[in-house]
């Protein structure tokens, strides 16, 4: 299977001592120092930085990504295009800080030695991410969005979402901290608290109606603030949801951002009534051109009180999303994930704190944004507790089910186990509705359909094959959305689009390529 | 629907025991069982036991499930 287990992807690299320990630390000072000094989005400067990393990586795993980078570079894939469209056309402070972030603290080096020092004492692996709902007020009220389900009289002040950070920064190494709501920047201390951790980055999903002048001055002197808008389609698809003239705000917002150098991004909501529209290749397109790094497709998830189930993307626009994404990664210098349809790069759920954990705006530990199902709330406990409780556990311990990743969802593609969960571990509800999903005969009999539909088009494509992980794997090429990858050169040079993206050109020395492959796999 | 086991094949290697996420598999008198009160139908059982002794995967899910 060319999906690994989680197990082997957190073991510590052997043979790391205390010189080893100094020279890591080392080694991420001089990184730092190299992007400063560089222009260094030349190809063989790029190729110098993955064999860099691959000196401090500290896990087995975190070796893999640096190779498969390697690899990347080498035969010119559009990843190659991302990092130099990062290093020339971001500001010098957000790039650096977005690179080291979230490649060296985040996945990379120290952290690792702080996870693996976490599993010793509590058995399991705590989460690389922390997803934070900083707030519950937002100025938007979005179809499909729950975030006014939640009656919250205060958030978590200041110093209980210090405690938080400090214990998942300090004592789990995550470093990367999405940050969701209600709409973050509505809250006036929000990045009083963000400048406590200049290490971490902070992806933060919002709406964009509050990034003033003022506030994206201050975001461009932190450095380690990532915007993510979120938008549901074109003019008329996205204002339906969000609210008139929305549209129009955001793409302003954008080239803001983008004049500015700022690292930004964007999420896409998929509906049954969107999906289509908001991964076609002209809108994918369109946000490369207006600056997006990141882009993130999410699906409409049935959640809140009495949702509406109808509303989930169907199996087969599920499968034209994962084409799409797939196809828009390996061509695009952008960032492209899809929430479910990667699930083979995640090897399966992430939820339980297995990649992620979610705390919400009156502190209740959620195994998942999608489930707001908690057992502690940070007020009376550290995270740690929540992670070690019985619920968090059986959600980690379950994944990947039966094995098939592209239905790695407990909510909608397994729902029978979430309730069975629900009613074994009984955690309480997070707002009033929570568990109208796993409850309500008649959103369950419609969310049992759709599991249906999903399995017989995913557990086709599982048994054929047919999918990927994030990018091809050393010795492989990405050639089309029907092939996929393969380690056949593709006609014309190495990668499918990325010739489109000014990468590629023909006659190159593929015996070098070939020898280059053998060596990534092998050492 | 919950799992079940085909106590011929087993060969009690005990994988499945620790793996399930709720504590279904018990073994009681040398023989392997799952408490179908606890079990949430993950099919973690399945996919871990290399004898191939527990009902499930992509080709029981319409024979199964249609009961839901």
């Amino acid at each position: 299977m060319r999906v690994l287990p989680q197990e082997l992807m957190w073991k510590a690299r052997a043979g790391k001592g205390y010189i080893d320990y100094f020279k890591q630390i080392g080694t991420e000072f001089v990184i730092g120092q190299i992007l400063n000094l560089i222009g260094t989005s030349s190809k063989k400067n790029l190729i110098t930085l993955t064999k860099l990393f691959e000196k401090i990586a500290g896990s087995e795993g975190s070796v893999r990504h640096a190779r498969r980078m390697r690899w990347l570079f080498e035969t010119d894939h559009p990843h190659l295009s991302w990092w130099q469209k990062i290093i020339n056309e971001l500001d010098p402070n957000c790039r650096n800080k977005f690179l080291v972030n979230f490649f060296v603290h985040g996945y990379y080096a120290d952290n690792q030695r702080k996870r693996a020092k976490f599993h010793e004492k509590n058995g399991f692996y705590p989460p690389t991410v922390l997803l934070s709902s900083i707030t519950q007020k937002c100025n938007f009220n979005c179809t499909g969005c729950w975030a006014h389900n939640y009656v919250v009289k205060e958030d978590l002040s200041f110093d209980e979402w210090k405690k938080v950070f400090d214990e998942a920064r300090d004592e789990m190494g995550v470093h990367i901290m999405p940050v969701v709501g209600g709409e973050p920047f509505i809250r006036k201390d929000f990045l009083d608290l963000v400048e406590l951790y200049p290490d971490c980055i902070f992806m933060v999903f919002t709406n964009g109606s509050m990034l003033t002048d003022e506030t994206i001055a201050r975001i461009k002197k932190l450095g380690n603030v990532a915007p993510m808008f979120s938008l549901g389609g074109w003019t008329e698809a996205t204002d339906k949801i969000r609210g008139e003239g929305t549209f129009q705000m955001v793409m302003e917002k954008m080239d803001k951002l983008k004049k500015e150098g700022i690292f930004f991004g964007v999420s896409l909501t998929a509906t049954k009534e969107n999906a289509e529209e908001v991964v076609s290749d002209e809108y994918m397109k369109m946000l490369s051109d207006k600056g997006s790094l990141w882009t993130w497709v999410f699906h409409y998830v049935p959640v809140g009180e009495n949702p509406d189930a109808t509303l989930m993307p169907t199996a087969e626009q599920r499968e034209t999303i994962k084409q799409a994404v797939y196809n828009a990664r390996n061509t695009l210098p952008m960032m492209t994930v899809d929430f479910w349809g990667d699930g083979p790069e995640m090897m399966g759920c992430i939820a339980g704190g297995r990649q992620y954990i979610h705390v919400n705006a009156k502190g209740d530990v959620e195994a998942c944004t999608f489930v707001h199902l908690a057992t502690h709330n940070v007020k009376t406990s550290t995270l740690t507790d929540a992670l070690a409780s019985p619920f968090m556990q059986a959600v980690r311990k379950g994944a990947p089910y039966d094995g098939n990743m592209l239905r790695p969802c407990m909510i909608v593609d397994r729902p029978w186990v979430l309730r069975g969960y629900y009613k074994k571990f009984k955690p309480y509800e997070t707002h009033k509705g929570a568990a109208d999903y796993l409850t309500r005969p008649e959103i369950m009999q419609e969310i049992d359909k759709y599991a249906e539909s999903v399995a017989k088009v995913m557990d086709e494509n599982w048994a054929k094959d047919y999918y990927m992980t994030l990018f091809p794997l050393p010795g492989e090429y990405y050639h089309d959305r029907k092939i996929l990858c393969s380690s056949k050169v593709p006609v014309g040079g190495a990668h499918g689009g990325c010739e489109a993206n000014g990468g590629c050109k023909c006659g190159k020395d593929l015996s070098a390529i070939e020898q280059i492959s053998k060596d990534l796999i092998n050492v | 629907m919950p799992r079940q086991i085909n106590t011929e094949n087993c060969i009690k290697c005990d994988v499945c025991i620790p793996a399930c996420p709720v504590d279904a598999i018990t073994k009681n008198n040398d023989i392997i069982q799952i408490n179908p009160n606890d079990c949430v139908d993950c099919e973690t059982c399945w996919r871990i036991c290399q004898e191939k002794c527990i009902d499930g995967g992509p080709d029981k899910y319409l024979e199964l499930r249609t009961e839901h």
